[in-house]
């Protein structure tokens, strides 16, 4: 089977038709007959509206795994994707955190795990993709076995569970001066957020907060700065903004945050202080250690004087959290709040995003955001039988098809993170990115939309029956 | 011996050489999962035990990042939730077989076996999440500073506490662990035959002196495996744990500050860890089999010592 060069009409039809063609084409019938029979009644599907029904005759299943970051995204994506089509067929989603997600796809054969999700992509370089693996990676893969797509925008939220009281201050409105409440939030910088987590500041009445908060009552209460226990792509934007902002770097002995977030362990930095490390986080006894996202908040929320980092989408989902989100010192010196509008003006002084250029931490711009990052879709470049999830197989596949149900899984699993990492303008039938807007996280800049969609366009087939197909679309 | 039993049993043949077969087939089975999975788990753990040597157990240098191992602040943060959970649950738990069998009304013995049987099976998952959501807040702003002042701010007692603390995890794990303690203790004690506690009774004994001095000690072998069950899933209880205790690998030394057990650590490490770690985790694990050994070991040591006493 050849592979086709996509028209620019439809490109559900276009995938349609590569499927078709390929069973046709074994079967000895001519391609450019069913091109020409299948494409115009499909054409009306429009663009990023792809129906899985070239599934219909084997319900291939996919599986995603890892950031629990995106996790809130994830499983409203799937649930749209699939009220739009029914016929696609999900495991659904497992929010086991960045590193495990990485872990999970690598080993997609064994785990299930069609696309992982990480806040942490792998990079550019097969010596970046070997830490990443920290050895764990299938010999023979470089970095070119995987693909990997930007499929969302978020912010991270610094929750804390205290009840500061906010003075009232004389302000004009109408001409006449009354005594009006301006600051609904503490304010806080990186600087400060990074000698609470190193145990420099241990009392919320301490200095450091009080001159960054003039006015506002603090009680005395012990600080108890909530971490993660897994291996979190959320912590590792995390550090990487205390870094940027503070910085600091690897290995000196006085500066504020010591640890640059490290790939090979998607950061664990607080676990204790290297050799030359003055400042262990480990020193700071009042640390607690959550796992997942969803275990940050939950301590957070009951666990008076906590602090911790969430994805904003957390915060919608716990409103008892809401009572708590930090206003962030960015690089334009204005304290912002973690609102879609502020993550958005962030990620837009960032360009030319890839796998090895994802950090859009601490970004210029008075509006913007500081703590923000992408979370990423990693697939294998090839779906074929000998790395796919194929356990799933239905029943009436044959061994000899099996590397073409791998093609079904793939092909569900590109249409589906297509969808997911693009803006729709039908509002009937609303993209994956307008699903993210109204799940607390912002919708990609469109260029970062357009790389994905060329991430995309690198994703194959199993070559076992000809010619390895794309998957994908060229819209 | 009488000699036709023998014959009986001695020509194997027909169906009776299959039968023997089986049964020697399905116990080498058995055999082999045992030993292939304690091989495989030290086998696993060797090159972490090599890289990192004795100080494996001596060391409280947990930080996989840096290569380093030393497990000592989970050792006895496993040890301390333990011996919480066991310093709660033996005394309370034979008290409560002791009252369900000797005590209630005869028409409620059933429905309140039948519910301890139903806590005992409850998953570990949900007592975590009470835990959790529920205890910590209490923890916090209650039973910690209570303690914390009672005892003077003593360095195991001192704040301050978030809540998350390795006595939180005692205190979960006894919960847990209780239901069993009390099951099978109730079955021990329920089992002791009714002529000894009638005979003790006839002889002018009260209630009292029935159950501490006939009924305790005959079941006593029961008891003692009742506890040993209840101690090895203390010990190695994860997920309940995992979720209240906050998670440190450093030596904290107060109860009421978070803390780390071998187990609660396992699947914390687990995701994305290197071969090296890797092997640092079923080193963990190697140590945790130890331990459930010891418990057996030392449960075993007081049967026989009681068995001997029974029989002087």
């Amino acid at each position: 089977v050849q592979t086709i060069t996509p028209t620019n009409s439809s490109t559900e039809g276009d995938h349609v038709n590569r499927i078709h063609l390929r069973r046709i084409a074994a079967a000895g019938a001519a391609v450019g007959v069913s091109l020409a029979l299948a494409a115009p009644a499909l054409a009306a599907q429009g663009s990023h509206g792809y129906p899985g029904s070239d599934l219909q005759s084997q319900p291939a299943t996919a599986e995603g795994a890892g950031s629990t970051f995106a996790a809130p995204l994830e499983n409203a994506g799937i649930n749209e994707y699939q009220r739009l089509n029914p016929n696609a067929s999900f495991t659904g989603y497992l929010a086991v955190g960045s590193g495990a997600g990485e872990k999970d796809v690598v080993n997609g054969q064994t785990t299930g795990v069609d696309w992982g999700a990480t806040d942490v992509p792998f990079g550019a370089s097969s010596s970046d993709l070997a830490s990443a693996c920290a050895g764990t990676c299938p010999g023979g893969t470089t970095i070119g076995s995987f693909t990997q797509i930007p499929i969302g925008l978020g912010g991270e939220a610094i929750i804390y569970n205290i009840k500061p009281t906010f003075p009232k201050v004389r302000v004009k409105v109408h001409g006449v001066f009354v005594k009006k409440q301006v600051q609904f939030d503490l304010n806080l910088t990186g600087r400060v957020i990074a000698e609470i987590y190193n145990g420099t500041i241990q009392k919320w009445n301490n200095s450091k907060i009080k001159a960054l908060n003039p006015g506002v009552g603090l009680p005395s209460t012990t600080i108890f700065p909530v971490d993660r226990a897994d291996s979190s792509g959320t912590q590792y934007i995390m550090t990487n903004f205390l870094q940027v902002s503070t910085g600091s770097t690897v290995g000196c002995t006085s500066c504020v945050w010591p640890w640059a977030p490290s790939k090979s362990t998607i950061s664990s930095y607080d676990k204790t202080g290297g050799a030359g490390n003055t400042i262990g986080v480990a020193g700071n006894p009042n640390t607690v250690n959550s796992l997942h996202n969803g275990g940050v908040a939950a301590t957070v929320g009951s666990t008076h004087g906590a602090i911790g980092f969430v994805e904003d989408s957390y915060v919608l989902l716990n409103p008892k959290l809401k009572q708590g989100v930090a206003n962030i010192y960015n690089k334009a010196r204005k304290y912002v709040a973690p609102t879609a509008g502020a993550v958005a003006a962030d990620a837009a002084h960032f360009s030319g995003i890839s796998a090895a250029n994802f950090s859009i931490v601490f970004g210029a711009g008075s509006t913007s955001y500081p703590i923000a990052g992408y979370t990423w879709a990693i697939v294998w470049t090839n779906f074929t039988a000998s790395n796919a999830d194929i356990s799933s197989v239905p029943s009436g596949v044959t061994a000899g098809s099996v590397n073409q149900y791998a093609d079904e899984v793939g092909a569900l699993t590109v249409k589906y993170l297509d969808w997911l990492s693009h803006t729709s303008t039908s509002t009937s039938k609303p993209g994956g990115q307008n699903v993210a807007a109204a799940n607390g996280y912002v919708a990609m800049p469109t260029s970062v939309q357009s790389y994905a969609t060329s991430q995309l366009a690198k994703i194959t087939g199993s070559a076992a029956d000809g010619t390895p197909e794309l998957l994908s679309y060229n819209p | 011996m009488d000699p036709t039993r023998r014959k009986r049993r001695l020509p194997l043949v027909g169906s009776d050489g299959a039968y023997w077969a089986l049964l020697y087939g399905v116990g080498l089975i058995f055999l082999g999962i045992c030993g292939a999975f304690l091989y495989s788990t030290i086998d696993n753990s060797l090159s972490a035990w090599q890289h990192q040597g004795f100080s494996l157990i001596t060391s409280s240098n947990w930080n996989p990042d840096a290569s380093q191992y030393g497990a000592l602040a989970l050792i006895v943060g496993t040890l301390e939730t333990s011996f919480i959970a066991l310093l709660f649950a033996v005394p309370i738990g034979i008290l409560c077989a002791v009252t369900m069998v000797h005590l209630v009304p005869r028409r409620l013995r059933t429905p309140l076996s039948s519910f301890v049987e139903l806590l005992a099976a409850i998953p570990s998952v949900v007592y975590g999440m009470v835990g959790a959501l529920v205890l910590v807040a209490w923890f916090q702003s209650t039973l910690s500073p209570w303690l914390e002042s009672v005892t003077h701010n003593f360095v195991l007692f001192s704040g301050p506490a978030s809540g998350n603390s390795t006595l939180l995890a005692g205190l979960v794990l006894f919960v847990m662990i209780l239901p069993t303690i009390a099951a099978f203790s109730r079955d021990a004690i329920a089992s002791v035959p009714h002529e000894q506690i009638e005979g003790a009774l006839s002889v002018g004994a009260t209630k009292w002196q029935t159950i501490w001095r006939v009924a305790l000690p005959s079941a006593r072998a029961g008891i003692t495996g009742a506890v040993t069950l209840g101690a090895a899933r203390a010990v190695g209880e994860t997920i309940a744990v995992a979720m209240v205790i906050g998670n440190a690998t450093s030596l904290t030394g107060s109860i009421l500050k978070t803390g780390g057990t071998l187990a609660a650590t396992i699947p914390n490490v687990w995701d994305g860890a290197s071969p090296l770690t890797t092997s640092a985790l079923f080193a963990l694990g190697t140590i945790l089999i130890v331990f459930t050994a010891t418990i057996n070991a030392v449960g075993r040591q007081l049967l026989r010592r009681s068995q001997v006493g029974l029989a002087l």
